[in-house]
């Protein structure tokens, strides 16, 4: 027991000596939930830049355009004249749609002759080609049901009954656990996780390279599987308390600080979480054990931020994927963990609900045991061949 | 007989040779992981999304929504709920259910009296591409009924059909969505994610140029490789990195893009220019970071912390006016930011050289502050050591 507090202090030692393990344990993953965190700070994308080209000038186009104005996502820019002028601006990124109402928009509408506004989007960025679409139709379908519904008014039918007349059906959505279909709700929570585990599995396999290289495992032909996991399990104490501290510090400030949704027992969370951490922790000691330098790991590792959170199903959905891409995927602890977090803090699921996630994610701590066996066995050959050359 | 700049050049890809991690970052980043991601949105949209129903009237029109919802491309009934499901579990118990729609009690009897009627769509919007997806559908779908409702009571008031039409929809709206007119995510997000990827790769390779010299003990044999002169070792580097990122730029643009089906634009050849000042940019900053910090790993960590949030803060996902003053302000502080303006412009757009003159010269402004940092640096170490 001595040598297991020996090697827990040890490693202590070594994260603070180590400026590399230090800047990525403690100072990244606080520094970066703000600082990436803050870029979602207000959510919605409101006020999206649009130009206008109003070939009619009349009463209704100026209304038109006023009401697109005054919706909550998009903001006229400029009126301009041609649409060469308004492409100029839109060339230049500066304005993200046109909406052309054309010559004799007001009295084709009015005499119900069937009139069109083209709305030109620039389709390379998703989200405010998206919500501009959304705003647009939003006004048009307002004026459409209210030309509508003069006809009705016109026709001795009451202005309330009108009304209804002019829209049948009433689409109502009802967005849950997301009520304003925000980007920062949907996104931040993950990158919060992500920034955890990143940090967890740079830091910590930094920590892994070291002692392959200049620790305990550079002996590994004298241990056995049982006194290699006690050393493992010794020098990951550490990162385990300290992460687990993390996602504490990450649900009960970060959360509420970016007001984030956090339903379910932060007991029950912070238990998933510490089995979330142990795969990651034999996954990376696994990974680590091929590298020969720390500054390696940490310059590969540095692009596996997006391929770990693209493939875990979060963004894109894992059954549109290749059937290999969606095996791969299961085999990371990022794609049970997101959903299984996504359930019980976003949507308030209960232990019932996650129960499929937990049991794998105690699978691939198992798979990852044993694959740290087997590759242990062939390191410790490895060394013994090269010891008896020696 | 080669010159003392070729010689540099040639000795700093011998390193880059002898450095496993070069060769992963080299080869096995453009051609696996690039091919990764590309393999991630192969299908490019979103083909189904699962559903469910709730219908309380149990009448002929109410049949007649569920029959067009089903007739829905992109959405799966997968399951009818009865009312005893509680609506507010229904995401919970049923992960796979994304949205359900709800057809209220009285609601043929209602409509067929000329009375409005609400469809309700319940969104599980934790996701927000199944909610918008899902809002999409349902949005069109609605307003094609409700629409069918009016046209049948215009013609039954006498009104003929083509006049009728008009009269539903008495305005319509043309959209043209372009550059990505099928809102195809593949196209979206690969030549993004690629490209981001490639700063990634200059900088970080870059990142190791100077520091290794002092860590292997190498730098006074450099310098006197350079006849002492540190222009030389920074020019022989910068060339060195800037022709390694120009032929992984290559290699995205003429195969990788290519190969996975995203359009190629016919501004490729031209925008090369804008992709060498970005990857001189990246090599110069690379080298400054490298100059700076003598401890390699220190290095690859400001590296890492500097480079690898440049995505979400270039404003490709998440527009860079939503974001607060001072994110919004550090967002032009990574060369990626510039970079992605010109490419959408001059690769997706494909507008004149003119709209791309501006990104540039801001990438060509990062060079020169990278150079100046990295000689006034090596000025000011000289000039201690001769001191």
């Amino acid at each position: 027991m001595k040598k297991w507090f020996s090697i827990f202090k040890s490693e202590l030692a070594l994260i603070f000596d180590d400026k590399s393990i230090l800047l990525t344990c403690l100072v990244a993953p606080i520094l970066y939930a703000f600082f990436i965190g803050s870029i979602y700070a207000e959510k919605n994308v409101t006020e999206i830049p649009i130009a206008v080209v109003d070939f009619d000038h009349s009463n209704l186009s100026r209304k038109v355009s006023q009401l697109v104005n005054t919706s909550e996502k998009i903001s006229v820019e400029g009126h301009y004249s041609s649409i060469e002028d308004a492409m100029f601006h839109f060339n230049n990124l500066e304005v993200q749609g046109i909406l052309v109402l054309p010559k004799n928009f007001q009295r084709k509408t009015i005499n119900l002759d069937g009139s069109q506004v083209e709305l030109i989007l620039n389709n390379t960025k998703f989200l405010t080609s998206n919500e501009i679409n959304k705003a647009v139709q939003s006004v048009i379908l307002t004026v459409a049901g209210g030309v509508r519904m003069q006809y009705f008014v016109s026709n001795n039918i009451p202005v309330e009954l009108a009304k209804q007349k002019a829209q049948p059906i009433l689409p109502v959505f009802k967005s849950i656990y997301n009520a304003t279909n925000n980007y920062g709700d949907y996104l931040l929570p993950i990158l919060l996780i992500l920034i955890i585990q990143q940090t967890l599995i740079i830091g910590f396999g930094q920590s892994i390279v070291h002692e392959f290289k200049h620790g305990l495992f550079n002996h590994s032909e004298k241990l056995n599987f049982f006194e290699f996991t006690k050393i493992l399990s010794a020098k990951s104490s550490y990162y385990i308390l300290l992460y687990i501290i993390y996602f504490f510090v990450f649900y009960k400030l970060i959360f509420p600080f970016f007001t984030l949704s956090f339903n379910g027992s932060i007991f029950l969370h912070l238990l998933l979480s510490l089995l979330f951490i142990s795969v990651l922790i034999i996954y990376t000691t696994l990974f680590a054990s091929f590298f020969k330098t720390a500054i390696g790991w940490t310059e590969i590792m540095a692009f596996s931020t997006y391929p770990l959170f693209l493939v875990s199903g979060y963004s894109w959905p894992i059954d549109s994927m290749p059937q290999g891409l969606q095996l791969f995927a299961n085999l990371l602890p990022s794609t049970p963990y997101f959903n299984i977090f996504n359930a019980l803090a976003t949507e308030g699921a209960k232990l019932d609900n996650i129960t499929n996630g937990f049991v794998h994610l105690l699978v691939l701590l198992l798979v990852g045991y044993l694959l740290l066996y087997v590759r242990f066995q062939f390191i410790k050959e490895k060394m013994i061949v090269k010891t008896v050359e020696n | 007989m080669k010159t003392i700049l070729q010689i540099i050049i040639i000795r700093e890809f011998i390193r880059l040779k002898k450095r496993p991690t070069a060769w992963v970052l080299l080869f096995v980043i453009p051609i696996g992981v690039f091919f990764y991601l590309g393999a991630i949105y192969e299908e490019g949209a979103i083909k189904n999304v699962s559903i469910a129903v709730l219908d309380l009237d149990h009448t002929d029109l109410s049949r007649k929504v569920i029959s067009n919802v089903e007739a829905s491309p992109k959405l799966n009934i997968i399951q009818f709920l009865n009312s005893n499901d509680n609506i507010d579990d229904i995401f919970i118990n049923h992960p796979e259910i994304k949205g359900f729609y709800v057809i209220p009690k009285n609601f043929q009897k209602n409509i067929l009296n000329g009375k409005q009627e609400k469809l309700l769509v319940y969104t599980n919007s934790s996701n927000i591409i199944y909610g918008n997806l899902i809002y999409k559908e349902a949005a069109t779908f609605i307003n094609t009924m409700s629409s069918g409702i009016n046209l049948q009571t215009f013609k039954l008031n006498g009104i003929p059909h083509e006049k009728a039409i008009k009269m539903v929809m008495p305005i319509r709206v043309i959209t043209k969505p372009l550059y990505n007119a099928y809102y195809n995510y593949l196209y979206y997000l690969v030549p993004g994610l690629t490209t981001v990827l490639l700063q990634m790769i200059v900088f970080l390779l870059a990142a190791r140029s100077i520091n290794s010299e002092y860590s292997n003990e190498t730098y006074n044999a450099l310098l006197n490789l350079a006849n002492g002169s540190v222009f030389k070792i920074i020019l022989g580097k910068l060339i060195a990195y800037t022709l390694l990122g120009l032929i992984v730029a290559i290699f995205i643009f003429s195969v990788v893009h290519p190969l996975l089906g995203i359009p190629s634009s016919e501004s490729t050849l031209p925008f090369l220019w804008v992709v060498l000042a970005f990857v001189m940019a990246n090599a110069m900053l690379g080298i400054m970071i490298s100059t700076i910090f003598k401890n390699e790993a220190i290095a690859m960590d400001v590296s890492f912390v500097y480079n690898s949030p440049a995505f979400v803060f270039s404003g490709f996902t998440f527009p860079i006016m939503a974001m607060p003053a001072f994110n919004a302000w550090y967002a032009q502080l990574i060369p990626y930011t510039h970079f992605l303006n010109a490419f959408i412009k001059g690769m997706e757009m494909n507008t004149p050289f003119s709209f791309l003159i501006q990104p540039t010269v801001n990438l060509l402004v990062f060079f020169l502050v990278g150079y100046v940092i990295t000689v006034s640096i090596f000025m000011f170490r000289n000039k201690k050591v001769a001191v």
